[in-house]
């Protein structure tokens, strides 16, 4: 398999993101349903079920709709994930973001926040965004945390937006500016020398 | 059970929108980018013919009859016995219904600026008894430009809380604004309906 990504926009020291491909995901997509807590923590709709084909049938028809990427580790090529950017609205130059890390083993260990930061990139450096948003809940603190990491500040709640096990909580909107990001990326240039050009002579 | 007349008020009637008679009122509204902004989602805002405001509201009326996710409404001044010649001053939407959540957008459109500062209120008043005593949402959400000036006194006066400011989120007049987004829970509805607290 040619895993080589030329493009180090799409490529991080832990994982890379991948162009969706319906055939590659579907079986993992719906493996990582089955686990309904990581549906409670990703999605406010009720946790349903459904089989590869149903999810490879849905992609392909929303595929145009949205930029998704599988996220891939770098060791071994798993596929852990993924990430998408939709709703851009190309006037305010805005977009949402949503990401998830199917694969349990793979939590809590920056895989996310790269992937994130990776997603924010293609954003900012590849679709000349100025903001990317995102909502996420209240009691998934890992990726209220993650993100905050990949550089987005919390911009209000919704308070008790969501009804989970008969308790009601927040939704959580955070975003990030083309300013910030900017910022951002030339802080980890100053300290962060090394491992920069590490990673380009690798790509 | 007390009965409240969900679709009539002192001045104002809810009715349902008539297409064929409302359509080039609408139309004539989108001129105004942000009425057209509502109705063209997902793409940049552009005044629209009477045919494309058509094709959106039938679009959301099919979506309303198959899914349940979205109410709509023409808002009407009372002024003729006849509700069928009563004159359209704008519309509202109740929309993206999380039913699992009980949680919703409501979105009031009155096109002219005088009718808003007579009216506003009061139609906020009918939706938001038709979102809390009719679909029994928990809470419901407007969002709004910051540049709105008089949506924000709007929802302030009655009540609601800003719970989010997304930065540089609305592009209108020559620069950026941060869009609102404006949240009421059904208790804090209730308490006012008690102790008739208005502002």
């Amino acid at each position: 398999m040619n895993n080589k990504i030329f493009n180090p926009l799409f490529c991080g020291k832990l994982v890379r993101l991948a162009a969706l491909d319906p055939d590659q995901v579907a079986v993992p997509f719906a493996h990582w349903n089955q686990d309904s807590e990581y549906q409670q923590l990703s999605n406010s709709d009720p946790a349903n079920l459904y089989t590869p084909k149903q999810v490879k049938e849905w992609m392909e028809k929303h595929v145009d709709e949205f930029y998704g990427f599988s996220i891939h580790t770098l060791e071994g090529d798993y596929i852990i994930g993924n990430v998408d950017l939709n709703g851009v609205d190309w006037v305010t130059r805005d977009c949402w973001v949503g990401i998830g890390i199917g694969e349990r083993d793979y939590w809590g260990k920056g895989y996310g926040t790269e992937a994130m930061q990776l997603a924010l990139c293609f954003a900012f450096a590849g679709l000349n965004l100025n903001r990317v948003s995102l909502d996420v809940f209240e009691y998934n603190q890992r990726a209220y945390k993650s993100y905050l990491k990949a550089g987005f500040k919390e911009e209000g709640r919704m308070r008790q937006w969501m009804q989970r096990g008969g308790e009601r909580y927040d939704l959580i909107y955070m975003g990030i500016l083309r300013e910030e990001w900017e910022q951002e990326q030339t802080r980890i240039q100053q300290v962060d020398v090394p491992a920069v050009s590490t990673q380009v002579e690798e790509i | 059970m007390k009965h409240m007349p969900l679709f009539e008020s002192q001045n104002l009637r809810l009715t349902p929108v008539d297409l064929d008679k409302d359509s080039q009122a609408i139309a004539n509204w989108t001129y105004e980018l942000e009425i057209a902004a509502r109705l063209r989602e997902e793409q940049p805002a552009r005044p629209m013919a009477v045919f494309e405001v058509k094709k959106v509201y039938e679009r959301w009326q099919k979506e309303s009859d198959e899914s349940r996710n979205q109410f709509l409404f023409a808002i009407r001044l009372r002024s003729t016995q006849n509700a069928d010649s009563d004159p359209i001053l704008g519309v509202l939407r109740i929309n993206r219904i999380e039913w699992v959540h009980g949680a919703a957008y409501l979105d009031l459109v009155i096109a002219d600026h005088s009718d808003w500062q007579s009216y506003a209120r009061e139609a906020l008043e009918l939706a938001l008894r038709y979102a809390f005593d009719e679909l029994n949402l928990f809470r419901v959400t407007a969002v709004i430009a910051e540049h709105n000036q008089d949506a924000n006194n709007l929802y302030e006066e009655a009540n609601f809380t800003l719970e989010v400011r997304q930065r540089q989120s609305v592009y209108w007049n020559k620069r950026s604004w941060d869009k609102l987004y404006f949240g009421l829970l059904r208790p804090e509805w209730k308490l006012q309906q008690m102790t008739g607290v208005t502002a």
